[in-house]
């Protein structure tokens, strides 16, 4: 159980607070996973009573909570322990008032001076919020820890990365800074080292000389469902390859750590992103593909194209697809393709990494049977249906040999009974506890950037072009032939 | 054949849902849902079967009531044998609302030999413009990382995107070319897609796959070594079929179409003959014909369509050679073979014509995934069809 601690969350009235930190809190409360004395205290903009903030939360608590029908008794303890403190972010008397609030509910809540501050606000205020928080002294750890929660993206290119992590240790020692990808908290996402580093059978194999390539997905079904400002800035590239695919990349290809804790983790993923080898201004047409959807089908309902969605610029050039091919120069992983695509507006919510394996050396079973099935392969599914599959030829039960592709399956959903954590969760009671293994470290932010910078400053000077691609479908032509061009093809997750 | 297996009825459990006028993310829900309700009632019996394994999406679509009743018969059988998830829709394009009604059926027993296995159906009664786009309803809900067999009932839409797209999704497509409205029309357009696509998705039909009584028993015939000769000394093959009009030639000439494809035969020309027969000359070799005649017979106890006989002639070494096979008058499931050879007597044979359900066709479809020989079958077949004309 971690100390008791306060929690401030920067943007309590926001979406993120809405649908993910408050309804997560809440089922932490329900798994009783929160400290003796925890309170939140909501900090936001709108000027509204605690007793409306409690309103507010209740309700999307309701709507929002993974496990329902809520429980009215811990709901009603749940909201007993939230406050809230109207903040404008650039007002430095605001941040006194939340130091002396902060103090006051200390007191009375026996929480040791412990505080963590969580920022759910838009990535251009947190400046100016680091700036406060070290200004008010609420970044000293007098008594108690400080820590301090960010919500990706971390920066917009490798400049921006640099100096909101100069900014943030500034103020904040590296080790009291908490970068939250949330895809990092998922079950499947940590059962990646678990697979791999807590069983024997899979490691051997695990390597250049068995994997013929790594394909890995991340397709949400969605639009940009309101967020058309901030993604028509961000593009795919840099709302989903920069961190979550990336991270991927670097789970499926890390070394095995020394021992599954922070530094360990941290170290042996920083060391696949500076064996990922930069992409040559020549090698962006061949090795990268950005696309846009135009109007489609999505889940049998009509869905506009993206330059119509709101808040979207109509003559818009940000993709909303991106798939690259990218190599880890190690020893490991020579000559073997990483291919990663993510897009909007695919036909289905999937996320998965697909290890393909080499097909045997030698064709037993003649050429024509061996091309009937496919080659082995692990699929690590992250969602919706988090589980593992093992693709394996085996004999069709007849006279004669006939091959044919089979699945061993592991599913979380059916293989446990008890329901896995959400991510925020799994994060927010690790932040508590203070491992920061499923975190972010500055370097590692760094380190993506500067590949993804490459991309983007060709991408702004049209190499490749923009392909579009009908809402429904899996991106944009150029994407198949980034794996045709190799003997390859997407699977169909 | 392939037999499927009965269930334990004390051994099922089921897991039902139904709601009308909702949108594919609740259906999503709802399936992830029932997937867990299963799952956790493992905790009050462990005896009882492991729900989750799939080895197999079968997309039915069906046009109507009957045809989605028969799918549905067909899924649940099928499952004993290939754990799926059967997704079945009813199109309605007609209606002016677009609609989507569901009902979900998800279980899990165990056959006989104690095999876990899981079915889960997914019905969707899709209505209006929607139809259009049923690739954007069955992609989110295919399993992944398994075979998808597009098995679509009654008359496919085989030149439209809607349906063009949903085979993209597919690794079988599955059709009864006997259930055509217009066989002869869509037969040709059959053989037109498998040329086109047949390499990236193969195509099965069950009216093919029903005859295959009757190529065994042709191809038992030639099996022995002293019968071999006579397969290259085949000059005349007759087959009777049932029903008029050039659309129930269909089974007849996949049947010519196979053995045409199977020996390499070339066909010269095709000419109508009297009393609903039609005749065809085929290039065997130099200075070789093989005459063939396909005549439509009554036949009150089988279906429009099915081959009620086969006759072959065929010479080599000097020695003549008949073979017969008909349907008796007894019953539709019996065929007699005569066999004559030289001076020998006439040898009659009673046998029986193997009669497999629609889940067992399926099955041995499945199984095979690739039919090559159908695929040739098929392009003989239609260019015979094509050459009647």
């Amino acid at each position: 159980m971690a100390e008791p601690t306060l929690m401030v969350i920067f943007g309590a009235t926001g979406d993120l607070a809405k649908r993910k930190l408050l309804p997560s809190i809440y089922n932490l409360a329900r798994q009783r996973l929160l400290p003796p004395g925890f309170a939140v205290l909501g900090a936001a903009m709108d000027d509204i009573s605690e007793e409306e903030f409690r309103d507010r939360a209740k309700q999307s608590v309701t709507q929002f909570s993974r496990i329902q029908p809520v429980d009215e008794e811990v709901l009603k303890d749940f909201l007993g322990n939230l406050f809230y403190l109207p903040v404008k972010f650039d007002d430095a008397g605001a941040f006194k008032r939340l130091k002396a609030r902060l103090e006051e509910l200390g007191n009375q809540r026996h929480t040791g001076g412990n505080v963590t501050f969580y920022c759910a606000v838009p990535p251009p205020v947190y400046p100016e919020l680091v700036q406060q928080l070290g200004a008010a002294g609420l970044a000293k750890e007098q008594r108690g820890y400080r820590r301090i929660i960010v919500e990706k993206p971390f920066g917009t290119d490798l400049k921006s990365a640099r100096e909101l992590n100069a900014l943030l240790q500034k103020v904040f020692r590296e080790d009291m800074v908490y970068r939250i990808d949330h895809y990092l908290g998922k079950e499947t996402v940590q059962n990646i080292m678990v697979f791999r580093f807590g069983n024997s059978i899979f490691e051997p194999v695990w390597n250049s000389q068995y994997v013929d390539s790594v394909q890995i997905t991340v397709a949400e079904e969605l639009g940009v469902e309101g967020r058309g400002g901030y993604y028509d800035r961000a593009g795919a590239l840099r709302d989903i390859v920069q961190n979550h695919a990336l991270q991927l990349v670097t789970l499926t290809a890390m070394e095995p750590p020394v021992a599954f804790d922070a530094a360990s983790v941290r170290d042996e993923k920083v060391k696949v992103l500076r064996a990922v080898r930069p992409l040559a201004v020549g090698e962006m047409p061949t090795r990268t593909v950005r696309g846009q959807y135009t109007g489609g089908y999505v889940l049998g309902q009509k869905v506009p194209g993206y330059r119509e969605e709101p808040s979207v610029d109509p003559n818009s050039e940000t993709e909303t697809f991106a798939a690259v091919k990218l190599q880890v120069d190690n020893w490991r992983w020579a000559d073997v393709p990483f291919y990663v695509r993510a897009g909007k507006r695919m036909p289905k919510q999937v996320t998965e990494i697909r290890v393909q394996f080499k097909r045997p050396p030698h064709l037993t079973f003649g050429r024509e049977q061996v091309r009937e099935t496919e080659p082995n392969a692990f699929i690590l599914r992250i969602q919706p249906e988090e589980g593992i599959s093992l693709k394996f030829s085996a004999k069709v039960p007849s006279g004669g040999i006939r091959l044919r592709t089979v699945n061993m399956d592991f599913l979380y959903l059916s293989s446990f009974v008890s329901d896995a954590p959400d991510a925020y969760e799994r994060l927010l009671v690790d932040c508590m506890l203070g491992d920061p293994t499923l975190f972010t470290r500055a370097d590692e932010v760094e380190l993506a950037w500067t590949f993804i910078d490459a991309i983007e400053q060709s991408w702004r000077r049209g190499k490749p072009p923009l392909e579009e691609y009908a809402a429904g479908s899996w991106g944009p032509n150029g994407s198949d032939r980034l794996l045709e061009a190799d003997g390859r093809k997407w699977p169909r997750p | 054949m392939i037999r499927l297996h009965p269930r334990h009825p004390d051994q099922v459990r089921t897991a039902e849902w139904h709601e009308r006028g909702v949108t594919l993310a609740e259906v999503l829900g709802e399936v992830t849902r029932m997937q867990a309700q299963l799952a956790h009632q493992d905790l009050d019996n462990d005896s009882l079967p492991h729900p989750r394994s799939c080895c197999l999406n079968l997309v039915a679509i069906a046009d109507d009531e009957e045809e989605a009743r028969l799918a549905e018969r067909v899924g649940h059988a099928l499952a004993s044998h290939h754990p799926l998830r059967q997704l079945l829709l009813e199109l309605a394009p007609s209606h002016n609302l677009d609609r989507l009604d569901a009902w979900l059926h998800s279980e899990a027993h165990q056959t006989p030999d104690g095999m876990p296995v899981q079915f889960e159906r997914i019905r969707l009664k899709v209505t209006g413009a929607t139809t259009e786009r049923i690739d954007s309803l069955v992609a989110p809900l295919l399993v992944p990382g398994v075979p998808t067999c597009l098995w679509w009932l009654g008359n496919p839409p085989l030149s439209d995107a809607a349906f063009l797209r949903l085979l993209e999704l597919s690794d079988l497509l599955a059709v009864d070319s006997a259930s055509f409205e217009r066989p002869f029309l869509l037969t040709l357009e059959l053989a037109g897609l498998a040329a086109a696509v047949g390499r990236q998705v193969p195509i099965s039909d069950f009216h093919w796959a029903r005859l295959q009584g009757w190529r065994e028993m042709v191809a038992q015939f030639f099996q022995p070594d002293e019968r071999r000769g006579f397969l290259h000394g085949i000059n005349a093959i007759g087959v009777d079929y049932v029903g008029e009009g050039r659309g129930n030639r269909v089974a007849a000439a996949l049947l010519m179409g196979w053995m045409a494809s199977a020996l390499g035969w070339k066909l010269k020309r095709a000419a109508a003959g009297a009393g609903g027969a039609v005749a065809a000359f085929y290039n065997a070799g130099p200075g070789r014909t093989v005459e063939i005649h396909l005549r439509s017979v009554p036949g009150e106890s089988l279906a429009e369509g099915e081959v009620s006989a086969i006759r072959i002639d065929a010479m080599a070494g000097g020695r003549a050679c008949a073979l017969a096979i008909e349907r008796t008058a007894a019953g539709a499931e019996q065929v007699e073979m005569r066999i004559d050879i030289g001076e020998v007597e006439t040898l009659t044979q009673r046998l029986r014509l193997e009669t497999a359900s629609p889940a067992e066709l399926l099955v041995e479809m499945l199984n095979g995934l690739r039919d090559p020989v159908y695929m040739r079958s098929l392009a003989a077949g239609a260019e015979l069809l094509k050459a009647f004309r």
